[in-house]
């Protein structure tokens, strides 16, 4: 796989620790200021407000908006970017390509069309909380997924660039029948739909969560616990296959729980892009390329930058308001082009450091 | 070692098809024993590479049984097989941002089934290794950063970190200069005759192989030509048939090694 520069010194437990563990830090510092920052930067009443939270004797609409609104958006930011993180890592291993994304088989796409459908065909329902379009996008996604799967799986192993082709393809169809999907709607169904489009990080509700925690904590588990395996399989399947890795189950099971998760991301938050494809390069270029770091604190430091880009999405107008003297409003950016827009430049300059 | 007698890994009448050729490999019939060189040789799509394989386990015979000890080798742990068999394809990835040490560390997977870190006996081994192979001075180096015979020595002294009882190499001084193909080859003696492994190398340096190797097995076509010592098997009458190239055999004063020549490529085709 083509590689941007990084450490090449062997990993050690203190290594580990110390690179893990600053992290996990991370991950703290930002689900603590997090009851602190929305549309304003309150941190200086962030003490009082966590003494309530402990307390549990909170209550008026300070209290509400910090617990109710603020953390659990936190909390699905660090999930949706952890998750598109580690899987883009996972796969930037699998497909030895450095422009390997959660994306890259088509989930995005299979879950975008679900979602344009639902939205086309008007249905309003919720079942247990969750709305018809997620499920649809969830759908969708993994709908695609199976048949770049089944379509690409013969009785001999995977080659990755047939999987990489039928994905790409596959997502082209999509995209030409959400241009289908969405040329038959209407105005506000088309405004919904490149709302949807961009991604979200509105809280998904309790429902949305007792769902979702069961089925990304195991993903996430077994995608870190392949760091061993997938660290031979960068040196080749039959290499990798002689040194006791079965590489038909690694591929499988790694596909699997990848897509899975990013489904679950992509129907409750929308196609959120870079995340999955900068973060995990960034990460690389700080710990190496040593999956058995590489995949957990890749996944942190996209929980991290998600969360940061959420912000940054919800203080961009405020701020801009205050430079100009003008009201703005309270608007939150689509969270996709504040991710891009952090995104796009770093991924820039590290291909530039790269051919440096 | 239970029984001195048997073959570490022993074939018996395999042979092997791909879909569009059904019919490539014709039965080969094979024992590796402890202290052995084996060289396969023969021309370009004899089969050489595919036999390595079909060794390795990486694919499966259409045809005949392989034993690993006398157990049926398909049917071996995959990891108990690793610890047994070292395996270096020809091609290797070259661009990785991982130091020459944590390649060959890579290597003593197998031998660890839990466990995050290497141990410190981990770490020995394949610095052991790196020095086996000349290539202890670029260790700490980014893979990436090597020339291409400095990243197949680091490729081996992987395989060797394997500890394997067996080690299959397809042509593993293709990139080296003349005087590590010596040491590799001299190398590769050593660990067959000092060391007790069973080694086979796949190449087409018929001199390396004849002073080197204490057996060869000729291919050609799919087909085995002969087995056996160098100096039986590597005669210019069989190698002219083979490779349609006339070869002649000179000998340096001083030494009764008798060298093989090519000199002309025959006229008339197969």
């Amino acid at each position: 796989m083509t590689t941007l520069a990084g450490p090449a010194a062997t990993l050690s437990p203190v290594r580990y620790i110390a690179s893990l563990g600053l992290c996990a830090l991370m991950i703290g510092v930002v689900l603590f200021l997090s009851p602190g920052i929305g549309s304003k930067i309150e941190i200086a009443s962030l003490g009082n407000a966590w003494r309530a939270f402990a307390s549990g004797a909170g209550g008026g609409d300070d209290y509400a908006i910090a617990f109710r609104i603020r953390l659990p958006r936190t909390i699905l930011a660090l999930q949706a970017g952890i998750t598109l993180s580690l899987c883009g890592a996972v796969f930037q291993t699998l497909f030895r390509n450095a422009l390997a994304t959660p994306y890259t088989l088509g989930i995005s796409s299979g879950g975008a069309l679900g979602a344009l459908i639902a939205i086309r065909a008007g249905f309003e329902v919720a079942f247990f909380g969750i709305s018809s379009v997620s499920f649809c996008a969830f759908g969708g996604a993994l709908a695609v997924v199976g048949v770049v799967f089944l379509f690409t799986r013969g009785t001999r192993r995977l080659t990755t660039n047939e999987l990489l082709l039928a994905g790409v393809t596959v997502g082209m169809f999509c995209s030409s029948m959400m241009m289908l999907v969405t040329y038959l709607s209407n105005a506000r169904q088309t405004f919904e739909i490149i709302t949807w489009m961009m991604g979200s990080l509105d809280p998904i509700g309790n429902m949305g969560n007792s769902l979702s925690w069961p089925l990304l904590i195991p993903a996430w588990a077994v995608l870190i616990l392949s760091a061993r395996a997938l660290n031979q399989y960068t040196l080749g399947e039959d290499l990798a296959a002689t040194r006791g890795v079965n590489v038909v189950a690694l591929q499988g099971v790694c596909i699997l729980f990848a897509s899975l998760a990013t489904a679950i991301v992509v129907a409750f938050c929308g196609p959120i892009g870079f995340v999955g494809l900068v973060v995990p390069h960034l990460t690389a270029l700080i710990v190496g390329r040593d999956c058995r770091v590489l995949l957990p604190a890749g996944a942190m430091l996209g929980g991290v930058f998600l969360a940061v880009c959420d912000w940054l999405s919800q203080l961009t107008m405020p701020l801009a308001g205050w430079l100009t003297g003008r009201e703005l409003g309270g608007i939150v950016l689509p969270i996709g082009v504040v991710t891009a827009v952090l995104g796009v430049p770093i991924f820039l300059v590290l291909l530039h450091r790269r051919k440096a | 070692m239970p029984d001195a007698d048997r073959p570490l890994l022993a074939t018996r009448d395999v042979s092997f098809g791909f879909p569009e050729r059904p019919e490539f490999l014709k039965p080969v019939t094979l024992e590796l024993r402890a202290g052995q060189c084996w060289g396969l040789i023969g021309p370009n799509g004899a089969g050489k590479s595919t036999l390595l394989r079909l060794l390795a386990g990486l694919a499966s015979p259409s045809g005949g049984t392989m034993q690993l000890n006398g157990i049926d080798l398909a049917t071996v742990p995959m990891r108990e097989r690793a610890r047994r068999i070292a395996f270096l394809p020809q091609h290797m990835p070259r661009d990785l941002a991982n130091s020459a040490l944590d390649v060959v560390l890579m290597g003593r997977y197998p031998h660890r089934t839990l466990g995050l870190f290497e141990s410190a006996e981990d770490i020995t081994i394949a610095r052991r290794c790196l020095t086996l192979t000349d290539a202890e001075p670029f260790a700490e180096r980014p893979l990436a950063t090597l020339s291409g015979g400095e990243a197949q020595r680091v490729h081996l002294a992987a395989a060797l970190a394997q500890s394997p009882s067996i080690l299959l190499l397809d042509e593993p001084t293709a990139a080296l200069d003349l005087r590590h193909q010596l040491t590799i080859f001299t190398l590769l003696r050593q660990l067959a005759q000092r060391d007790g492994l069973a080694v086979v190398v796949v190449t087409h340096d018929l001199n390396l192989a004849a002073r080197f190797c204490t057996h060869v097995l000729l291919l050609n076509d799919g087909r085995t030509i002969a087995t056996g010592i160098p100096s039986a098997v590597l005669t210019p009458a069989v190698l002219e048939q083979v490779y349609a190239v006339r070869i002649a055999q000179v000998s340096t004063p001083g030494d009764d090694h008798c060298w093989l020549l090519p000199l002309a490529p025959t006229e008339d085709v197969r």
